[in-house]
């Protein structure tokens, strides 16, 4: 009993799958070795940093002088090279705040002289509004000014409210087609001149409607708007006349008191003072920045020090950690024997991590090679129709055998598809199994004489098809026993 | 002889001169005594009111300052509003008159109208 090729493909099929979870996992694997490994380097970079500053807790002399020799020399540098920085800011500092002085000393000389101008002008105020009091024509013409610039605020409300009615009412009368009668032909103006009956009529109209005062309305809604408007207009115009008339008695008492002088004067005072501000601030700001760089070079734990810090840093990573430990032990605080161990195990951690890592790495090319392994016999399996419904593999074929020879790495994934197309063939077809019958038949006495009959009739039929073969008309003509594909599956 | 008959003719001229001035004066006044009484409007109100309700304390009227405040505003209200007469057997004819221009198509109307009625009547009685 042969097996058929559906068993087989699905062992493939599960076998692949098998392949690619193995992958998966040692993806995962590694992955987190990936994860865990950022985190022990963080760690160990923060531990090697604290034991930094154990070392070289500050800048000073005594802990340079005690710092590794490897490093002492870059230490030193960066106290160099702050110092020179605190010197240089410290001089420009200096040179700065003489500026600052100068300008604050000159900004003060303005204040004072402004203050005194403010105060000088407000006394020759106080006189000037006395003496416009005791002014009487100045007096009476605030006053009427006064008045005519609330009566203007009533009037132009006035004027719209006219214009709103006259928009309102007006349309009636042009609508009227009586009223516009008598209206285009004059009536009741010396322009009208009907006679006979159209003037009776005319007048019959006008009696009808009430002419005369609907005329007069009339004239009044489309004029007197416009009257009321002129008349604001002109008073607008005596109001800035009377306006212009008092400022000049107001100026007039300004410069009987010397005021306009004053104004002038403290006007210059105020613009040369605003000036001196404006040309202050940035020199303010420029020195409190110096003033934070110097603060922070001069601190002992500024970023000079953390650049040497980072030196010896980097250092310390470089030695071994038999070193680091020799070096704790030789020194009396028991905190950097606690620092060193913390960094001796973190760096195993790593180093367990890094094997892990390698393993894991190894896995995956291996599962790789075998999962591309599999796919190339499982397309092989599939281009050469093995999973048709009449191919057959041989009883005896293990594929479980196959599969932990492959695994194992005793054949490769060419020798595997060799061994499954080995034990693979295809079940005939009937027409096949017919023509085999046949010759069986055809082999005996019987089947001889057989032959010779049909021999002429099968010819004449291969003849046929072949003909149509050549000429392209084998769609037409049914063959039995034709493949659908390329290959003998199906 | 001439001075005479010029001076009487040069006062006469001047007098009609004179009139169309004092007339052109007075228009003026006129004028701007209603622009100020516009412009005024409020005051005028005020003074109205004032007025009518002096007028009804004295009269005995047993009316209200509110009641006068809206009489006032309905007055001022409708002073210049216009509206064409009710409808009408007159103001159709009026209509039809101003529509046609003229008062033929009106009067020869008006004597279908009441020829028919005419000889209908006579024909009902």
């Amino acid at each position: 009993m042969s097996q058929p090729s559906q068993d087989i493909l699905a062992a493939l099929e599960d076998f692949i799958a098998q392949l690619q979870g193995e992958l998966a996992q040692h993806t995962q694997l590694r992955d987190e070795a990936d994860g865990r490994i950022e985190v022990l380097l963080t760690e160990k970079g923060d531990a090697m940093a604290e034991l930094s500053q154990h070392y070289l807790p500050d800048l000073s002399p005594p802990s340079v002088a005690a710092t590794f020799r490897e490093v002492r020399d870059d230490v030193q540098k960066c106290v160099q090279r702050r110092d020179r920085r605190i010197e240089q800011l410290r001089g420009k500092l200096t040179a700065l705040g003489e500026r600052v002085a100068e300008l604050e000393s000159v900004l003060a000389e303005s204040t004072k002289a402004l203050n005194e101008a403010v105060a000088v002008r407000e006394r020759l105020e106080r006189e000037v509004s006395q003496s416009l009091e005791g002014d009487e024509q100045f007096r009476e013409l605030s006053t009427r000014v006064l008045q005519s610039e609330q009566e203007l605020v009533t009037f132009e409300r006035r004027v719209v409210e006219a214009r709103l009615e006259a928009e309102e009412k007006l349309p009636a009368y042009k609508a009227s087609r009586l009223f516009q009668h008598l209206h285009r032909r004059g009536f009741g103006t010396p322009a009208y001149r009907r006679r006979g009956l159209s003037r009776w009529l005319d007048r019959w109209i006008a009696r009808k409607i009430g002419y005369a005062r609907a005329s007069k309305s009339f004239d009044f809604l489309n004029s007197v708007p416009d009257l009321m408007q002129s008349e604001v207009e002109r008073r607008q115009v005596s109001l800035t006349e009377a306006v212009e008339a008092l400022e000049k008695i107001e100026m007039e008492h300004w410069r009987r008191h010397g005021l306009d002088e004053a104004t002038e004067r403290g006007d210059r005072l105020g613009d040369a003072r605003d000036a001196l501000a404006t040309s202050l601030e940035p020199l303010l700001e420029q020195r409190q920045k110096l003033s934070a760089e110097l603060s922070s070079a001069e601190d002992t734990q500024g970023d000079f020090y953390q650049q040497a810090i980072d030196r010896l840093k980097k250092h310390l990573d470089s030695l071994a950690g038999g070193v680091l430990q020799r070096q704790a032990e030789r020194t009396p605080e028991a905190a950097d024997d606690r620092i060193v161990a913390d960094i001796s195990w973190l760096r195993d951690e790593v180093d367990k991590m890094h094997e892990q890592q390698r393993n894991a790495s190894r896995e995956i090319r291996a599962a790789q090679q075998h999962v591309e392994g599999m796919q190339y016999v499982l397309g092989r399996f599939r281009q050469s129709e093995f999973d048709s419904q009449r191919s057959r593999f041989a009883a005896d074929l293990n594929m479980r055998k196959l599969f932990d020879r492959f695994t194992a790495g005793e054949i490769n994934h060419i020798e595997l598809w060799r061994e499954l197309r080995r034990e693979q063939k295809f079940d005939p077809t009937w027409v096949e199994k017919a023509t085999q019958s046949t010759g069986d038949a055809l082999a005996s006495e019987t089947g001889q004489s057989i032959i010779s009959a049909t021999a002429h009739i099968a010819a004449t039929a291969l003849a046929v098809m072949v003909q149509n073969k050549l000429q392209g008309r084998g769609g037409g003509v049914p063959q039995f026993g034709k493949r659908f594909t390329k290959g003998d599956g199906f | 002889m001439n001075a005479p008959a010029n001076s009487t003719k040069t006062s006469d001229l001047r007098l009609e001169e004179m009139t169309r001035i004092l007339d052109v004066a007075s228009e003026l006044r006129t004028r701007q005594e209603l622009i100020e009484r516009q412009l005024h409007l409020d005051a005028v109100k005020d003074d109205l009111r004032k007025r009518l309700l002096a007028g009804a304390k004295v009269s005995g009227e047993p009316v209200t300052a509110e009641q006068v405040d809206v009489a006032v505003e309905q007055y001022f209200d409708n002073l210049h509003a216009y509206q064409d007469p009710p409808g009408g057997i007159g103001t159709f004819f009026a209509k039809l008159y101003v529509r046609c221009g003229c008062w033929i198509p009106m009067i020869a109307l008006f004597l279908i109208v009441t020829t028919a009625g005419y000889f209908t009547f006579r024909a009902l009685a």
